[in-house]
């Protein structure tokens, strides 16, 4: 016990004499480079590389070269991520946190290291509306929108363009429940019906029962709001392959390139939104 | 910490009713009855909003010890931070001195609410090892390797199996429904989504593998060893790749393919990790111990 005071005190010792010298600056990259969302990981942690990589080439920044330091935050592993995020602070003295991905381990993140490490984060991708209000002591910001503000926007967009009836499959997920609440209510407030709503488990090998069940509503319209990578994949393909659903409405976690190469393919009509 | 009894008490109560309807089964039925059961709870939970909210995370959960924020603003921590760090500080300037002081509150708080975590579950989990200890070497213990032995010769000897199975499952799932109130007071967060089979089944199975089944401290020590390269595992594949760069030379594709995917490389080091393991010590780290009785 003794040891792991004088360890841990040794630790943080060095850490902040590390931290006076401002030669070399380095971020944090929490995020969930395995688990379900590593498809779209790939471009988020490209854009934080080349804005770094920017910086640093102009030579106008002040405090010297950025360093990216990456951690993996499994994307649905509180624990792990809060070992990431403290191994980050403590080992590697990071300024900055760029991430984490998944909401829950955004909020987990924000309470135990943040908050009391006084770092500052951003996120590329946490949605959920319960992240506005988390006590988060001013050091959390993100740049996706919260699903309370998607969900109205998704279902206007809908609306102009003349879908005025659907079935919503969401992820059975906090992200894909939550964000199917907010489109539905707001949706249906406009006059919109949905004929039926079901969630969909990810990693199944088949979802034509799924798609059949949906497609029982007879509306030709199916908003997915769930994983581009999963479960979300699997729907259009069993939709497609029955034919069932021709016009599709996608909500933010369906942004991949395998989405787009399969839509590309196989739909026409289709939007997305971010 | 009310929740920790409630959730073994929980568990136990649904491991009482599984176990009666289950554990008339043998060996892969028994496994496969009882995850089919939990996917039919799972489903369930997932699907009726009202109760526990469904698919939706519970954040900002109590937690038994002080929170960081607030032991900051306290007085009695900046005093303390202050004599420790006495002579450092006094040479510095007043905005310095504050600055300094600043930085070792927030650092100090922070240990000491990882301390009051270690200690805590540190407790609990003396606790445990000390009344399983007792137990394997009671009679009682005496009682349940036999059966585990012998099902027959120990049912010949008048032991009745059915209900044995049965209390140690119970006893089983009472510990396992503390430890995972205990894991989510840590988190502080509740994540349905997040309890997936690979991480909560395969990996602590892997843990008292690993560490030596039929040893207590081997499951212990598998699971440090487990989580330990579990977290680790992610900055061990950083750095191997590292030093592979520095033996190749520049541009060279396939150390450029490897670095595009060092992130899973993870999963490879958890793989090779337990076949080594698995490979040099099949008993575990510790394995069982055979006493003459």
């Amino acid at each position: 016990m003794k040891g792991y005071l004088k360890t841990t005190a040794g630790f943080v010792l060095s850490a902040t004499m590390a931290s006076v010298s401002h030669a070399d600056v380095t971020i944090g990259e929490l995020q969930g480079f395995t688990g379900p969302l590593e498809s779209m990981i790939g471009a988020m942690s490209g854009g934080a590389n080349l804005a770094v990589t920017e910086a640093n080439a102009s030579g106008n920044y002040l405090q010297g070269t950025i360093n990216v330091v990456q951690g993996d935050s499994v994307c649905i592993d509180p624990a792990v991520a809060i070992a990431q995020a403290e191994k980050m602070i403590n080992d590697d003295n990071v300024m900055a946190i760029m991430g984490p991905n998944c909401s829950g381990n955004t909020g987990a993140v924000i309470t135990n290291v943040l908050v009391p490490n006084g770092i500052v984060s951003i996120s590329p991708s946490a949605t959920s509306p319960a992240l506005t209000t988390l006590e988060d002591g001013g050091w959390f910001f993100r740049t996706a929108p919260s699903d309370a503000r998607q969900g109205p926007v998704l279902a206007s967009i809908a609306m102009s363009r003349g879908q005025t009836d659907m079935a919503v499959t969401h992820s059975n997920s906090d992200y894909g429940k939550g964000l199917a609440d907010a489109f539905v209510t707001a949706y249906e407030a406009m006059g919109g019906t949905v004929t039926v709503m079901a969630g969909h488990d990810d990693d199944k090998a088949d979802y034509s029962a799924d798609v059949a069940a949906l497609s029982a509503g007879g509306s030709a319209t199916l908003a997915i709001l769930g994983y581009a990578d999963t479960g979300g994949r699997g729907i259009i393909a069993a939709s497609e392959d029955t034919g069932a659903f021709s016009d599709y409405v996608f909500g933010d976690g369906m942004i991949s390139a395998v989405t787009s190469g399969c839509c590309c393919r196989w739909i026409m009509g289709y939007f997305t939104f971010s | 910490m009310l929740s920790w009894i409630v959730g073994g008490l929980a568990a136990a109560g649904a491991a009482w009713w599984i176990g009666k309807i289950t554990l008339s089964l043998r060996s892969d039925y028994l496994a496969i009855a009882t995850l089919g059961i939990s996917e039919i709870i799972i489903y369930v939970i997932k699907n009726e909003d009202w109760f526990v909210r469904g698919l939706k995370n519970v954040y900002g959960l109590q937690r038994p010890v002080p929170y960081e924020v607030d032991m900051q603003k306290s007085e009695w921590l900046q005093n303390i931070v202050a004599w420790i760090h006495k002579s450092e500080l006094q040479f510095l300037s007043q905005s310095e001195q504050i600055d300094k002081l600043g930085d070792y509150v927030r650092e100090a708080s922070v240990v000491f609410v990882k301390l009051s975590y270690s200690g805590l579950f540190l407790v609990i989990l003396v606790a445990f090892i000390v009344l399983s200890n007792l137990a394997l070497n009671s009679p009682w213990g005496r009682k349940v390797r036999a059966i585990r032995d012998n099902e027959v010769a120990a049912s010949a000897m008048g032991k009745n199996i059915t209900r044995q199975h049965l209390q140690i499952f119970v006893i089983g799932s009472a510990i396992v429904g503390i430890a995972g109130a205990l894991l989510v007071t840590y988190d502080g967060i509740f994540i349905p989504t997040a309890y997936q089979p690979l991480r909560f089944t395969f990996l602590i199975w892997v843990m008292v593998i690993v560490g030596g089944s039929g040893n207590n401290l081997g499951s212990v020590l598998g699971a440090f060893i487990m989580w330990f390269i579990w977290i680790q595992s992610g900055p061990i594949g950083l750095w191997v790749v590292e030093m592979l760069g520095n033996y190749v030379q520049e541009g060279n594709t396939s150390l450029e393919f490897i670095e595009d995917r060092v992130h899973y490389l993870r999963l490879i080091f958890m793989g090779s990790i337990m076949l080594l393991i698995m490979r040099f010590s099949p008993g575990g780290i510790l394995p069982e111990k055979n006493k003459e009785l």
